[in-house]
């Protein structure tokens, strides 16, 4: 139903620099959360929408794996993949112009990451993205809290946080990493004169969704655009262009004298970026003769018009806390693995999928089982204690083993009398008898040797250090 | 011309009439403001007044219903709670759909039924089945309409008191809803069963009513009182306004934002609407595809229509949108038209449809200026593109006049009114429309933006307007609508304008969740916290007023200067544009 209006573009080439850990022996987007593929929850999300459509852009050397994972998903969308190769080591702007190549698109364009859980409606963003007619909009949501305990060392990796600057209207006026400021933040007092009050918000947490009008897509895959990565410059610079003047809507009677030119011309230099970027805009006569007419004005105590006049608005739209997930670092991935288990969230996030807590194929044997996820064929001896956690397929886990908090992944043999608290085990670990391990993290297929005592570590077999 | 109103105004007829209008003007609005002093707010009924001569050539059934009418007017209904509830019943009679009056009649069924298998268990429910059974009754029948006085109070008790008053006292508001939503299935299943039972006529009696009384059985259990009134009113509204089985499928995304932002108010102002809807249609025809083997005219018209019932759907399209969408004539495309010459003939259609909108406001401004003389401090209420445009042509032309700007809090048009116009360079004071009274008698002129002028011969304005023109009349100013002939309506909306009006947003009575500032504010979980406690409360907040014909002094249409009363001359007269003429056909 959605197909004439959006097109969406999934992007599931992204490499998880910042979860290394896990991820340099599994694609990003098939991380298990909730015992389904982390990319199920975007699909997901999706189909029940009623969106037909989606294309998804992956990496050539992940694409089999990829396809194959969703393939067994079953989804009724129609999934086109796009690979772009590793070795290019492309932008995500550059990544679309790939897309783009396959045809010239009409819609708008819905961008969105692979690792991106939200139990909100696309339909009222779409709804927002509408009514405010904005060129772009993204969305926000509060970020996790810092405090949220990861398995691994105690380092303090400094999370990249955006500083988000907003007016009274949620319109996005400028999009910085605070990583790009190192004491002083300038904003333009243009901006500050025009709206009297601005927001800047440190704690939000940029969802990579973006809805695109389809004048701003086609500048984006267009050969003006130079820049390689969307959201460290394509955005920003768009962002950016709300504020010049030739983004001014030009009205007929007026169009001899430009409004209010003088104001905004003295310390703008008119880029040639600027200039290509609005070639994307052309006039539309009538648009504007409605914005004349129309009785609404959402800036009344200002002497500009709505929306101050501007042909080209952005747009934030911000989810309430905890709603909206970004797992993109261990804490979210840990953290959202943790939401999943209660059973009210997985509703909220899976809606359509009824929660099995332990497949029929693990057996019956005297255990106790709380609050947590078991997978198919995994084995569960006698005596074991397991509490909030997730635990994949295939596993063998042996008699008195106590789990609590942990996330385990596929094919893990965890043998008896083990107690693991808070850890995170990759595929195909092997964890020896009478082991006690408290928030350490398991690489995959690595064995550890009985009677280990941990805490805090990273037990792998090549040593790696946290990029 | 008021001596024959049947006939047609010829243009001199029209022109003559102009003349004796502007020459008799002020005496006219002194003489009718004068006849408007007189009349005290009074509880009883006024007698139908003599209907206005134009309304001569109407039948007979819409005389009927005058009296209700006179009832709706402001004045009674400020002063006395009586006549309030007068005015709910009225609504009631209007907003029933035809929906409603079938569910009701089949309700009606159950409710004899279950009176005829009376048996002692059943005690509980049966009591309460009449009661809404009485209440469903009372509703669709117009004799309830034409004696509301003696009527009304009685039918409220009726309605709560019969037996478990105490009960219905107690009842929360969460219960309520639960059953409001009850009650709606309950009607949704017997519309359901009668479309089922369509094919097979004999079957109808007997099967549906069945089927409804199990289900109004359900939904009296909890014994609650039912939604009545205003309240009932604004409820169907609600949800018609939030409706969504209005299938968005094939619906061009310009529509789609069209409808989104005429729903969430970004979009006010007839003339706005019409410009929007014009730039919707335009993309809608320049990416419209003729398929395989089908005329382009028919098709093409079908593809329209559907968009535009989109927008009926969610009961926003107005008449200046449906006299805009005929004036496109699609209909009018030869049947071998080619589809590139097709969409040149459509676009220059919609192009001559924008210039004609800007011509016809250009030549309200023209016939305003009569009327507005050198120095006079005139009066407008919230914003009006119209109005606005006419103000500048004549600060333009070197008119000077000073204006106060009427604002309400629930429309922030006044404010776009005021700095736009203080941009202008004219003398502005703003205020508030409950302050109105005081600054009455320093103004010489009221102009009213009118969204649309009804056959009876009211205006449609913003919320509000009524009420400016109620105080002005009252004072002894002249209160004039400025207003198309586009805009002209063969509706004449008796009893009530619920049918046909939109729910506006209250800001006071909504709270803003951060995502979602604009969107779904009609629905219940946005009412305020502490509102939601009140399961009495019905929170009503309508987009559009209705005033009535003696309070206007003259119509400002782009033609000439009328007196409102002309309203149906110039619908019915040939030489007006021939879109009109093409509605009566």
């Amino acid at each position: 139903m959605r197909s004439n209006e959006y097109r969406v573009i999934l992007l599931a080439a992204g490499s998880g620099s910042r979860m290394r850990d896990i991820t340099n022996n599994k694609p990003k987007c098939l991380l298990p959360v909730g015992n389904m593929p982390l990319i199920w929850y975007p699909l997901s999300l999706l189909e029940r929408e009623g969106f037909k459509e989606v294309n998804v852009i992956t990496l050539d050397v992940q694409h089999a794996e990829v396809k194959k994972a969703v393939d067994k998903l079953g989804l009724k969308l129609d999934v086109k993949f796009h690979t772009i190769r590793e070795s290019d080591d492309l932008g995500t702007a550059d990544a679309l112009k790939k897309v783009a190549i396959c045809g010239e698109w009409k819609e708008d364009v819905i961008v969105m990451g692979c690792d991106f859980i939200t139990d909100q409606s696309l339909d009222e963003m779409i709804k927002l993205h509408r009514t405010t007619g904005a060129g772009m909009s993204a969305f926000f949501f509060p970020s996790i809290p810092e405090s949220t305990s990861v398995p691994g060392p105690k380092s303090k990796i400094r999370t990249d946080r955006d500083l988000v600057v907003l007016d009274k209207h949620n319109r996005l006026l400028m999009l910085t990493s605070a990583m790009d400021h190192d004491e002083n933040m300038s904003v333009r007092m243009r901006i500050i004169k025009k709206l009297g009050r601005i927001d800047i918000k440190s704690r939000l947490t940029d969802g990579h969704f973006y809805i695109l009008d389809n004048r701003v897509w086609n500048f984006i895959i267009s050969e003006e655009n130079s820049d390689m990565s969307l959201k460290g410059e394509v955005l920003p610079f768009i962002i950016k262009q709300q504020f010049s003047h030739l983004n001014k809507v030009v009205h007929k009677e007026s169009k001899g004298e430009l409004k209010r030119l003088s104001v905004d011309i003295d310390d703008e230099q008119e880029t040639e970026e600027t200039h290509k970027f609005f070639k994307h805009f052309t006039v539309d006569e009538l648009q504007n003769l409605t914005d004349l007419y129309n009785g609404y004005n959402n800036h009344p105590d200002s002497s500009y018009g709505r929306y101050l006049d501007d042909r080209l608005r952005c747009f934030a739209i911000i989810a309430p806390s905890g709603s909206s997930f970004k797992v993109n670092t261990l804490a979210s991935y840990c953290e959202v693995n943790r939401q999943v288990l209660l059973a009210e969230n997985w509703e909220r996030f899976a809606k359509s999928k009824p929660l099995v807590r332990v497949d029929p194929s693990c057996g019956s044997k005297t255990r106790k089982i709380e609050s947590s996820l078991v997978g198919a064929n995994t084995q569960i001896g006698e005596g074991v204690k397991i509490e909030k956690c997730s635990i994949g397929s295939s596993c063998i886990i042996e008699q008195n083993v106590t789990l609590s908090g942990c996330i385990i992944m596929d094919g893990v043999t965890i043998k008896e009398g083990t107690v693991l608290t808070d850890c995170l085990i990759s595929d195909k670990a092997n964890i020896g008898t009478n082991c006690n391990l408290k928030s350490c993290l398991v690489d995959a297929k690595f064995s550890v040797p009985s009677i280990t005592e941990s805490s805090s570590k990273i037990l792998s077999g090549v040593l790696m250090s946290t990029e | 011309m008021e001596e024959n109103p049947v006939q047609p105004l010829s243009k001199s007829k029209r022109k003559r009439l102009r003349k004796k209008l502007n020459k008799q003007g002020p005496k006219e609005d002194g003489g009718e403001a004068q006849a408007d002093l007189e009349f005290v707010p009074a509880v009883q009924v006024e007698p139908p007044a003599e209907p206005c001569p134009c309304l001569k050539p109407q039948p007979d059934l819409e005389r009927e219903e005058e009296s209700p009418v006179k009832v709706k007017e402001p004045e009674n209904t400020q002063e006395i709670p009586k006549t309030e509830q007068i005015k709910m019943d009225v609504t009631k009679g209007a907003e029933m759909s035809r929906e409603d009056i079938k569910a009701a009649r089949q309700a009606k069924k159950a409710a004899k039924k279950s009176k005829e298998n009376k048996k002692p268990e059943q005690k509980e429910e049966k009591t309460i089945v009449p009661k809404e059974k009485a209440q469903e009754q009372a509703q669709p029948k117009p004799a309830v309409v034409k004696e509301p006085v003696q009527k009304a109070p009685v039918e409220k008790i009726e309605e709560t008191g019969s037996t478990d008053k105490g009960k219905v006292q107690q009842k929360s508001s969460k219960e309520l809803k639960e059953e409001r939503r009850l009650k709606q299935e309950a009607q949704r299943a017997a519309k359901a069963q009668k479309a089922e039972q369509a094919k097979a006529p004999p079957v109808i009696e007997a099967k549906p009513s069945k089927s409804v009384k199990a289900v109004t059985e359900n939904v009296n259990k909890p014994a609650k009182p039912m939604l009545t009134g205003l309240a009932r009113t604004i409820a169907t509204m609600a949800r018609e306004c939030a409706r969504i089985d209005c299938n968005p499928d094939g619906v061009h995304p310009a529509f789609l934002q069209l409808e989104a932002r005429m729903q969430s108010r970004l979009l006010e102002g007839s003339t706005a609407r019409v410009v929007g809807l014009m730039r919707a249609l335009r993309s809608v025809i320049n990416d419209y595809k003729v398929p395989e083997n089908v005329a382009i005219t028919r098709d093409l018209v079908e593809h329209v229509e559907k968009q535009v019932a989109y927008l009926r759907g969610r009961r926003l399209m107005s008449v200046a949108l449906d006299h805009a969408i005929k004036s496109l004539r699609l209909n009018t495309l030869a049947y071998d038209v080619s589809e590139q010459e097709a969409k040149v003939t459509v676009n220059a259609a919609i192009d001559a449809y924008i210039n004609k909108i800007e011509q016809d406001m250009q030549s309200v401004a023209l016939n305003l200026a009569h009327k507005v003389k050198d120095g006079a401090l005139l009066a407008v209420y919230s914003y009006s593109c119209l109005i606005m445009n006419a103000l500048k042509q004549l600060f333009k032309t070197g008119k000077r006049f000073r204006v106060v700007v009427v604002g309400s809090n629930t429309h922030n048009g006044g404010m776009t009114m005021l700095s736009q116009l203080s941009d202008l360079g004219v003398e502005c004071t703003y205020l508030l429309i409950n302050q109105v009274n005081f600054i009455m008698p320093r103004v010489q002129l009221v102009l009213l933006g009118a969204e649309s002028m009804l056959a009876n011969c009211s205006m449609v304005g913003p919320a509000g307007s009524a009420q400016i023109a109620c105080v002005a009349n009252s004072q002894g100013v002249p209160v004039y609508a400025c207003c198309e002939t586009s805009k002209f309506s063969y509706d004449s909306h008796q009893g009530s304008f619920f049918k046909q009006n939109e729910l506006g947003i209250n800001l006071l009575f909504l709270t803003f969740s951060p995502l979602f500032t604009h969107c779904k504010c009609a629905e219940p979980e946005f009412l305020a916290p502490q509102l939601k406690n009140m399961p009495y409360m019905s929170q009503c907040s309508l987009r559009c007023d209705v005033v009535p014909e003696r309070f206007i002094s003259a119509i400002i249409t782009e033609v000439t200067i009328l007196p409102c009363s002309s309203v149906p001359d110039v619908l019915h007269s040939p030489s007006s544009d021939t879109v009109l003429k093409s509605r009566t056909t």
